[in-house]
């Protein structure tokens, strides 16, 4: 599955958010956008990023997906709408549909834990 | 990876159903909600939840920790979306115009290319083979004496795909400059190799008749990615209760755009038509290139 080669690649990014927060730092939180018309299974984005995760920054993290609905804009009409992943044409003109969101696969952002700064350990 | 593909497929065909979605918010421009979002949750607060927190990460004893959200927006694909950038410009340098072919197993790839080589004339063309288990393929197209190298997949994690990184080592060791077409054979998957750029000029999607009228509409990122699809295998319709109509419907459904094409490599049908395609698409690039 290509959910693999994918959370290897999302691994890659944490630890280099992370680096500057010093070898504590830990992920307990990530959140990912995947639009709806993107080949990427969340259960299947869940159990590589489990499984790659180990022995990282991020190991035991929480992975948040958030499925973004696709829409689009008809090209003749202009009406801007929610569409089905199989449905490009606008249903009132049969023209085809600009797509306005719906193609997302985005780290948005990560919960980084530290120890307390102030050094209290 | 074990991971139950057709599950997976249920799974997302349930996607772009907007009724009951649970992010109403995102409505508006998606990057506008999650700014709000972005705060520390726990800095530091003296709270029984902090300290259990830092017990899970691994800390020996209780200990305050802080919680801080970052924002990154880090797109997936973009290390790939790079690489295939660079080699796209590699190959706009050196006039070569590749072809990334990506169908599901046995859908005849293979079977086209053995049928194209022979057909192409002065055309000078090479063939990158992504077979995952074996090197049958490249075999196959050995006696036609072209360049032909074989990529495997297998020592990268990935099996179920081309990425670009793989394509561009692969080009490196074909004579560039002596080309002026190279097809990707890619590995057979219908999900995958969609999601991977390999800076490709033109994705061709091929779909045997022999599979289902409806696979547009389970595997649609693939065909909304491509400029041209092939329905291959045309010398079986008679044998089959195959409804292309349909088929043709549920492409224009998907990709409005879409260029369609049908043949059979076994009997020779269709060929021109998608050299046809093949010599206009070429003979563009070669004239956007003088
Ligand atoms: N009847 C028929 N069989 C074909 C045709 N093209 C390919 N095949 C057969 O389909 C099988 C798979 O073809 P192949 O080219 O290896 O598919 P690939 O996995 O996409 O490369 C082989 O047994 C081919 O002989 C065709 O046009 N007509
Ligand atoms: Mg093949
Ligand atoms: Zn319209």
């Amino acid at each position: 599955m290509h959910e693999m080669s994918l959370a290897m690649g999302l691994l890659r990014e944490i630890e280099r958010q992370l680096k500057p927060y010093g070898p504590e730092a830990r992920a307990t939180r990530v959140f990912l956008e995947v639009g709806g018309l993107r080949a990427v299974f969340p259960e299947a984005m869940q159990l590589c990023f489990r499984a790659a995760s180990q022995g990282t920054v991020a190991e035991g993290a929480e992975l948040v997906i958030d499925e973004i609905v696709p829409r689009g804009r008809c090209v003749g009409c202009g009406r801007e709408r929610e569409i089905d992943h199989t449905y490009f044409l606008c249903p009132d003109c049969d023209l085809p549909v600009k797509l306005l969101a719906g193609e997302e696969l985005l780290l948005r952002s990560i919960e980084i834990e530290e120890p307390d700064p102030k050094g209290d350990k | 990876m074990k991971f139950d593909r057709e599950e997976a497929a249920r799974f997302h065909r349930g996607h772009g159903k907007p009724p009951g979605h649970e992010h109403p918010e995102h409505q508006e421009p998606v990057q506008e909600a999650r700014h709000a979002e972005l705060r520390t949750t726990a800095a530091g607060a003296a709270g029984a939840t902090d300290t259990d927190t830092a017990d899970d990460a691994g800390a020996q004893g209780p200990r305050k920790a802080a919680r801080t959200e970052i924002e990154v927006r880090f797109d997936l694909l973009d290390e790939n979306r790079r690489d295939a950038a660079s080699l796209r410009e590699r190959l706009r340098e050196q006039g070569v115009f590749a072809i990334n072919l990506m169908s599901s197993p046995g859908a005849g790839k293979t079977a086209l290319l053995e049928a194209t080589l022979p057909r192409l004339g002065a055309i000078r063309v090479a063939v990158l083979e992504g077979d995952i288990e074996t090197s049958a393929d490249a075999e196959r197209l050995a006696p036609f004496g072209v360049p032909v190298v074989q990529i495997n997949t297998g020592p990268f994690g990935g099996d179920c795909h081309l990425p670009a990184p793989l394509v561009a080592d692969a080009m490196e060791k074909l004579p560039l400059s002596k080309l002026d077409l190279v097809f990707i054979e890619n590995v057979g998957n219908l999900v995958c190799p969609a999601e991977f750029d390999l800076g490709e000029a033109r994705k061709v999607v091929l779909l045997s008749v022999t599979e289902g009228e409806d696979k547009p509409l389970k595997y649609p990122l693939i065909f909304r990615e491509s400029s041209l699809a092939l329905i291959t295998k045309i010398d079986l319709l008679p044998h089959l209760d195959f409804d292309l109509p349909r088929l043709e419907e549920n492409l224009r459904r998907v990709n409005p755009e879409l260029r369609v094409v049908q043949l059979s490599a076994r009997s020779g049908d269709g060929l021109e038509d998608w050299l046809k395609w093949l010599s206009d698409e070429l003979g563009e690039a070669l004239r956007a290139s003088d």
